[in-house]
């Protein structure tokens, strides 16, 4: 019986941990139905594509550093810094637009529902039927 | 004031807040400055003519002021205000540049245009090399140092400005890509008109082009997510109309020796492996010169050979070893320039120069970069005792980018 609870509790806090640690690449519904492959995603974050389906991007990033946001730059195999200093380059040199910045990930759902061409990350409870995941961490 | 005037700056303050937060406009740019301690002699050293140079300079290498607006979904503009050295208009320091102004049309990511006043794409570090806090140099090589602009013309050796270029991406697969770039744009500075060189008096306006030639280029190259390397060709007129020779011992003389094709010719590459990169580039400036004029130049050099050079080709290159770890990083690069018709500056080897360097990310905004440069060359002094010298210089940089 006390090893059936163990169990229960290893894969209780394994689902939790899974579902904090997962993230989604996410966009407005006007993009439709779409799934990325990780390498799309990547150029999508690294602005080496700025269209899904003939349709302008708008980048979404939230101010400062947390830990979702580093884990899920991460997973794809960039420190976050790193994807800043793409941003910031192609910003400084005229090549692209900077991408709107948000304080929390409730703002930045909100932001994805309103903007027509938003393109974000959520953490994968915040994703629902409001937004369209484009790319989801393993 | 009166209360009536009052009132109509605060309304004209709101209704600007109002107008440029509705047209989306971002003001931000970045800082360079630094410390340098600079030590040059030559060698053999004597004190008839070269002795020793030991300063210190520091201050504001270069401040960009940059904005950029998202006009509609497709459309943005961008502007590039540039100071360098300290500047001061009313000391008489650095220099004042619009660097960039242009407006930018993103039809698809396989095509883009941009038109107004761009740097072109040539080679990979053109398009950077004004955007300090994007690499780990405080000084950089020497073919994109133009804050030597009052002694070497550098816009002679690199490229004009584009007023129109059209670029883009073609995917081979999702992470492969063949990058592409054309664009025209103004000839040499020499060939536009301005205040000091009135090239059409009455016709002409000061800072536009006085001639019917274009300068034109392209890039081609191929990029992943580790790998970057390309090839890039430019064209324009070299001017030689006013061409300062030092015929003579004592004085120089201007003499035209007329106007002549020249081509630019790039290579540069990138490639990423675990912490390292390794970038490189090379730029050969060649002008069709005619066999006379050749001739003519061969027998200035013996005249005066530590002014008069026997061409007016150019070569610059140089090959950089990068190592990241964390947010510290570490350099080493050895970079060459040579303009043969400057020979007092670049003598008669040209400029080579050691050079290594650490630094740290203290935060995305903040880099603090520390430089070692070791320049070597070699001229004829044309003097009696020793007119064969090398030339030793040390420099010693300590330096801040930040962006804002």
């Amino acid at each position: 019986m006390k090893n059936i609870i163990k169990i229960g509790v290893i894969l209780f806090l394994f689902i939790i941990n899974n579902n904090f640690a997962q993230m989604c690449l996410v966009a407005n519904k006007s993009f439709g139905e779409i799934k990325l492959t990780k390498e799309e995603a990547i150029n999508i974050v690294l602005m080496r594509r700025t269209e899904i389906k003939n349709q302008k991007i708008r980048l979404l990033d939230i101010k400062g550093q947390n830990e979702k946001q580093i884990e899920f730059f991460k997973k794809l195999g960039y420190e976050l810094t790193e994807i800043r200093k793409t941003w910031m380059k192609n910003v400084l040199t005229g090549k692209a637009n900077s991408p709107l910045q948000v304080s929390t990930f409730e703002e930045m759902k909100a932001k994805i529902i309103e903007i027509q061409n938003a393109v974000g990350y959520l953490p994968k409870n915040l994703c629902d039927q409001n937004v369209i995941i484009l790319y989801e961490t393993e | 004031m009166n209360n009536f005037l009052k009132l109509k700056l605060f309304f004209m303050a709101i209704f600007l807040s109002n107008y440029l937060i509705a047209q989306d406009l971002r003001i931000f740019g970045f800082v360079q400055s630094s410390f340098t301690r600079y030590e040059a002699k030559f060698v053999p050293t004597l004190n008839d003519y070269t002795p020793p140079v030991k300063v210190n300079f520091m201050g504001i290498n270069q401040l960009n002021l940059m904005a950029s607006s998202i006009l509609t979904e497709d459309v943005s503009t961008y502007l590039n205000l540039e100071f360098t050295n300290n500047y001061s208009s009313s000391k008489g320091f650095g220099y004042f540049n619009l660097q960039e102004a242009f407006i930018r049309w993103d039809l698809k990511d396989e095509f883009k245009v941009a038109f107004g006043m761009l740097i072109p794409s040539f080679n990979s570090f053109y398009e950077i090399y004004n955007r300090f806090p994007f690499f780990p140099y405080i000084a950089r090589p020497k073919m994109y140092e133009t804050n030597i602009e009052n002694v070497v013309n550098l816009f002679d050796i690199l490229p004009q400005k584009a007023l129109f270029q059209a670029y883009g991406s073609l995917s081979i697969t999702e992470l492969n890509k063949i990058d592409y770039a054309l664009y025209f744009g103004n000839p040499p500075n020499s060939l536009i008109s301005s205040k000091d060189n009135d090239l059409l008096p009455g016709y002409v306006a000061y800072g536009q082009s006085a001639s019917p030639y274009l300068s034109h280029g392209f890039r081609i190259g191929f990029s992943n997510l580790f790998m970057k390397f390309g090839f890039s060709y430019n064209g324009d007129r070299d001017n030689k109309t006013k061409f300062i020779v030092y015929d003579t011992l004592d004085a120089p003389n201007v003499i035209n020796l007329g106007q002549h094709n020249r081509y630019r010719l790039g290579g540069d590459f990138m490639i990423k492996f675990f912490d390292f990169t390794i970038s490189s580039e090379i730029m050969i400036v060649k002008t069709t010169t005619p066999k006379n004029i050749l001739d003519t130049l061969k027998r200035w050099v013996e005249i005066n050979p530590n002014y008069n050079g026997r061409s007016f080709d150019k070569l610059g290159y140089y090959v950089t070893l990068q190592y990241d770890y964390k947010n510290m990083f570490a350099f080493f690069m050895l970079d060459f320039l040579n303009d043969d018709s400057n020979r007092y500056y670049f003598g008669i080897l040209g400029s080579k120069g050691f050079n290594f360097g650490i630094g740290y990310y203290y935060s995305e905004n903040l880099i603090i970069k520390t430089q070692f440069i070791h320049n070597r060359g070699r001229y004829n002094l044309g003097l009696v005792n020793i007119p064969v010298r090398d030339y030793r210089e040390y420099q010693y940089q300590f330096g801040l980018s930040y962006t804002f």
